[in-house]
């Protein structure tokens, strides 16, 4: 069995509002194995960006506040690092590329000075080792004329070329884990694959693990080799990809593979889950799913199932499924 | 760049001559004769006429602009009224005062709001930041003259320990460094004034801009790079917010000649405030000409240094 390089053991993320506190993120477990890529995916507002936040302990204060749980770093809890130790750790050992390529760079440095910053921070590099390194950085995640590139500003680069460039920083210190929070959502399709094909080939040359959050099934479906499906704050539903796609067992899931537009032939209309994610003010007692569920049961609305492993590692949170599960099991 | 600055210096000509004539005819349309006190009273009205005429008093304003602006390009301002002496002697005199207190003052508060701004960002609602906010707010609302008044009352006349008006001692001829002290002395209370007034409202822009800042994407990105705080708010966050700091300190100092004609006169500051002031209570044409087109000439320019600046902290913008 792969060696775990990230164990989250119960994480709770919580954000206090003017309307009182909400709990974006509920009580969490996820592991990410060594070299692997792990896909996080879920609705706007689930709680995947505020998970990978937590990681990097990077949650904004004083609002947000993780406040119970436990991240597992190659078995140190980086809840644990004092914030010296965990300057360390970030854009060292786990980096992270973000959403919008556009405003993540900063406008008034050079390429060359943004990344060099994080090489001469975490490996002392200097000067021309420095530059040079830069360089190699860049030609690697495939930007042409890198030692012109290196002295450009994020403004004279596209969307694409300025993403290229967030990877060659975030993955200048070697990383174990990369996490990367949409990375493509912003890019048009042409250039996601190939930013996705340079993540893809990257993590294997490296062997960095990558936690790649979307919403892009699709995406998962080529990148990833495990998959946890988050819904309003907690997983619902993990397993290898090939399960997961072929075998979804949580009706959320289902919904999601449902509504691919790729599986909708001419003329018929897209499928949809119908209703809105709960608020996170307003959670229902029971399953968070069960308002828009085309299976509610009675239980459904009383108590919050739990996630359990099925075949395979395979876990799912669904009374449906545990009921099943367990009527298979008694015959 | 160069080139930008060289069309800039070059668009400045006209809309120089543009000011000058408008100011030119404000002037000269305000009703009363400056000469009035010039001339001795026992002559009779058709002596005075004479003079009048002579001097070029009763010339078209054109005329009168005409003669004004060809002598002006000769580097001739003219002949002050008022102080019977040449208007760019008198001018001299007093710009090297003036320059001394706002100069003074805008570099103190730059140093002092600037830092109070970061901070006050930083650390928002903090017990620090309500502070700071409140100073800021008093220092916006309160009058500078009031202010001014206060200290002089509290201060110099109270508890003695300024001097309540002027430059420096009259009558002691202080010389050397004893002079220079007692400048600074005097010097005191007008730049409290100055720098208090100005400090709060750059602080509440530097705290503004800062916090804006502060809640873009790339500061995330830095300290996901593992970079200190100290690093990611003096570095990454307020190179930025810089781009417009230095915009509002360059178009400031436009005023530097002219921003504090209320604390001059409240201080009885001999410096160009008080005497632009005086030159349009009196009529006095010239001085008045030349100290307004001194004051446009240090607006335009610092409208340039701000494009300028603009172009050196931020590289989105080049003048091509």
């Amino acid at each position: 069995m792969d060696k775990n390089i990230l164990q989250i053991e119960g994480l709770v993320t919580e954000f206090s509002t003017s309307e009182g506190k909400v709990t974006a993120v509920n009580n969490i477990d996820l592991n990410i194995k060594k070299g692997k890529i792990m896909g996080l995916v879920g609705e706007s507002g689930c709680g995947k960006s505020v998970t990978s936040l937590s990681i990097m302990r990077l949650v904004p204060k004083p609002y947000g506040n993780i406040s119970k749980g436990k991240i597992l770093f190659k078995d140190k809890n980086l809840l644990d690092l004092n914030e010296e130790d965990m300057r360390k750790v970030r854009g060292n050992d786990i980096s992270m590329i973000f959403q919008e390529p556009m405003t993540a760079l900063n406008p008034v440095f050079t390429i060359g000075y943004q990344i060099g910053e994080v090489l001469e921070l975490h490996l002392g590099l200097k000067g021309k080792e420095n530059l040079n390194r830069c360089i190699g950085l860049l030609e690697k995640v495939g930007i042409p004329r890198p030692e012109k590139v290196v002295h450009e500003y994020p403004h004279q680069l596209s969307g694409g070329m300025r993403q290229r460039v967030m990877i060659a920083m975030a993955l200048s210190c070697n990383p174990e884990l990369l996490i990367a929070d949409e990375p493509t959502t912003a890019l048009d399709v042409t250039i996601q694959a190939q930013v996705l094909e340079i993540m893809k080939g990257l993590s294997k040359e490296l062997n960095t693990a990558i936690l790649l959050i979307t919403h892009d099934l699709g995406v998962v479906a080529e990148m990833c080799h495990d998959v946890a499906v988050m819904y309003a704050g907690r997983i619902v539903e993990e397993g290898n990809v090939k399960d997961i796609f072929m075998n979804p067992m949580h009706y959320y899931t289902k919904g999601l593979m449902a509504s691919r537009p790729n599986l909708v032939k001419k003329g018929e209309r897209l499928k949809c889950i119908p209703g809105m994610v709960p608020s996170l003010h307003n959670m229902p007692k029971g399953c968070a799913f069960e308002p828009r569920c085309s299976n509610p049961m009675d239980i459904c609305k009383e108590k919050m199932p739990e996630l359990i492993e099925y075949e395979n590692g395979h876990k799912v949170r669904c009374w449906a499924v545990e009921m099943e599960g367990n009527r298979n099991h008694g015959r | 760049m160069k080139q930008f600055i060289i069309r800039r210096l070059l668009i400045m000509i006209p809309v120089f001559i543009g000011i000058s004539m408008i100011i030119f005819g404000l002037i000269h349309s305000t009703p009363g004769d400056p000469y009035i006190t010039m001339l001795d009273p026992n002559i009779t009205e058709a002596d005075r006429e004479a003079m009048l005429n002579s001097i070029g008093y009763y010339d078209p304003l054109p005329v009168k602009y005409i003669k004004w602006i060809e002598r002006a390009i000769k580097g001739d301002l003219g002949y002050s009224i008022r102080y019977k002496e040449p208007v760019a002697d008198v001018i001299s005199r007093r710009i090297g005062n003036t320059l001394l207190l706002s100069v003074t003052a805008l570099v103190l508060s730059v140093l002092i709001a600037v830092p109070l701004g970061i901070v006050s960002a930083t650390k928002q609602y903090s017990v620090f930041d309500y502070v700071a906010t409140i100073l800021a707010l008093i220092g916006l609302s309160i009058p500078a003259f009031f202010f001014a008044l206060g200290l002089i009352k509290v201060l110099a006349f109270d508890l003695g320990i300024f001097p309540i008006s002027g430059i420096e001692t009259t009558g002691a001829n202080y010389t050397g460094m004893k002079r220079v002290l007692d400048v600074l002395h005097h010097m005191a209370l007008p730049i409290i004034v100055l720098t208090f007034v100005q400090t709060a409202s750059l602080m509440r822009y530097t705290r503004s801009s800062m916090l804006e800042v502060i809640q873009q994407d790339y500061i995330r990105t830095a300290k996901a790079k593992g970079l200190s705080e100290r690093v990611v708010i003096y570095k990454h966050a307020l190179r930025n917010a810089m781009i417009s700091i230095v915009t509002l300190i360059s178009l400031s100092l436009g005023g530097l000649l002219s921003g504090a004609v209320l604390t001059e006169t409240v201080f009885v500051w001999p410096g160009m405030g008080t005497l632009v002031y005086q030159a349009i209570l009196n009529r006095d044409y010239p001085l008045v000409m030349a100290g307004t087109m001194l004051l446009a000439l240090c607006v335009l320019f610092a409208n340039l240094l701000a494009d300028i600046m603009y172009a050196v902290v931020d590289p989105r913008i080049r003048y091509e």
